[in-house]
């Protein structure tokens, strides 16, 4: 992972709003997540929300996220192009922010 | 006593003097106007709903004036003013009445935060109501009318007016905007309805307003539970679906149509999120007004499924 673009500084990611809120349903797979800070709606796939359950309340580096989600999701370079999509596409969404390490 | 029990020349009194106060759906309003088409429209669309005491404080005091006392003669020109504030540019005076309604949509959408608002038709039978938040172009309003004519209860064609205390629908019977080949549709169905003086806008676009019926209006104070949530889409040719949403999509398109969730925070949100978790969600896709109603009148008479709660 280290030789992966966007990925050597080494930065820190974590929740750009802590008190999100969630509506899930079981046999969806989509959800759905407000966040109070800037009060947008965003709809997400499951493996998003994962993302960002990952963070929880806590920084997190792109390859910490990538050990944490990989237990579950296995591992491949298409897995990690995806992650590096979803963490670009949650920062622009402001769901998530980097941080200085 | 409703506007109807008012004389036409009290009615011309009162709107061009101390002002003309009606209850509609949850709100006061104060109306004046020297415009004469509007007192006219005012009388037939607005003639059931109740009169209120000219010294109470409404919600929304409406000036639907002249701009200038030159543009009287020359070119007249109408301007909307509500509580003070003028939202829109001055339009021909022809347009009066539309920019009365306009601009109630605008109160309406702007400064409603005790209610959830979502931009949605609303109509309600044995208590359940369906919202159809739809976009514009979706047929959503002829939808809405031609059900509102065939004896589902109008709650509204522009505006679901969530209580975020309870989640029921507030109801908001106003006329119903019709634009182009739907004033024709709508006409044949209900050769005796009201409609107003046809609106044409320089894009050449005709409108014109349906009134509420008076069966809407008297129960204005009566809510409904949401039970469905459905999108319509009208599309030339289409043979009738009504296949179920995804409730992830339908409460992002929920927010997405709402003006004002975000300002009632986290609790609207989940509110808007019970919304569509105790309703059945679908999209509807038709052609066919008259398959589209027996469609409508089915999902009435299928045993209840929604009110699940996960």
């Amino acid at each position: 992972l280290d030789g992966v673009a966007g990925v050597r500084d080494g930065s820190l990611w974590q929740l750009a709003d802590p008190d999100l809120v969630v509506r899930r349903w079981p046999d969806e797979t989509e959800c759905v997540v407000f966040s109070p800070l800037s009060g947008e709606v965003h709809l997400l796939n499951l493996p998003a929300l994962a993302l960002l359950e990952s963070l929880g309340g806590s920084s997190r580096s792109t390859t910490q996220l990538a050990q944490a989600l990989a237990r579950t999701s296995g591992e491949d370079d298409e897995w990690l192009a995806g992650l590096l999509d979803a963490l670009t596409m949650l920062d622009r969404a402001g769901l998530i922010e980097p941080r200085d390490p | 006593v409703t506007l109807n029990d008012l004389g036409q020349k009290e009615r011309r009194r009162l709107l061009t003097g101390p002002g003309l106060s009606l209850q509609v759906g949850p709100f006061a309003i104060r109306v004046r106007s020297p415009f004469v088409s509007l007192d006219e429209y005012l009388g037939t669309h607005y003639r059931d709903f109740p009169l209120l005491d000219p010294a109470s404080v409404p919600h929304f005091s409406i000036d639907v004036r002249r701009t200038t006392w030159r543009r009287r003669f020359v070119r007249p020109q109408v301007v909307f003013e509500a509580n003070g504030r003028l939202p829109f540019q001055a339009v021909p005076a022809r347009l009066a009445h539309g920019l009365f309604e306009w601009g109630f949509n605008w109160c309406v959408g702007r400064a409603s935060h005790q209610w959830l608002v979502v931009h949605s038709a609303v109509v309600e039978r044995d208590g359940r109501a369906v919202l159809m938040p739809a976009t514009p172009g979706s047929g959503k309003s002829t939808l809405c009318a031609a059900l509102a004519v065939a004896g589902w209860r109008l709650l509204s064609d522009e505006f679901a007016l969530i209580d975020p205390s309870t989640g029921e629908v507030v109801p908001l019977p106003r006329p119903v905007a019709l634009k182009g080949t739907s004033i024709g549709i709508i006409q044949a169905r209900a050769p005796h309805a009201r409609f107003g003086a046809v609106l044409r806008a320089l894009d050449d676009l005709t409108a014109q307003h349906l009134a509420p019926p008076a069966d809407a209006v008297a129960r204005q104070h009566v809510r409904a539970r949401a039970a469905w949530l459905i999108v319509p889409k009208w599309t030339a040719g289409a043979p009738l679906a009504l296949e179920p949403a995804s409730r992830a999509r339908m409460l992002a398109h929920l927010a997405d149509s709402s003006f004002n969730y975000n300002l009632v925070g986290p609790a609207g949100f989940q509110r808007l999120a019970d919304v569509v978790d105790t309703s059945e969600c679908y999209k509807l896709t038709y052609s066919d007004l008259d398959e589209a109603l027996a469609r409508f009148d089915a999902l009435v008479r299928q045993p209840e499924t929604a009110g699940r709660t996960r």
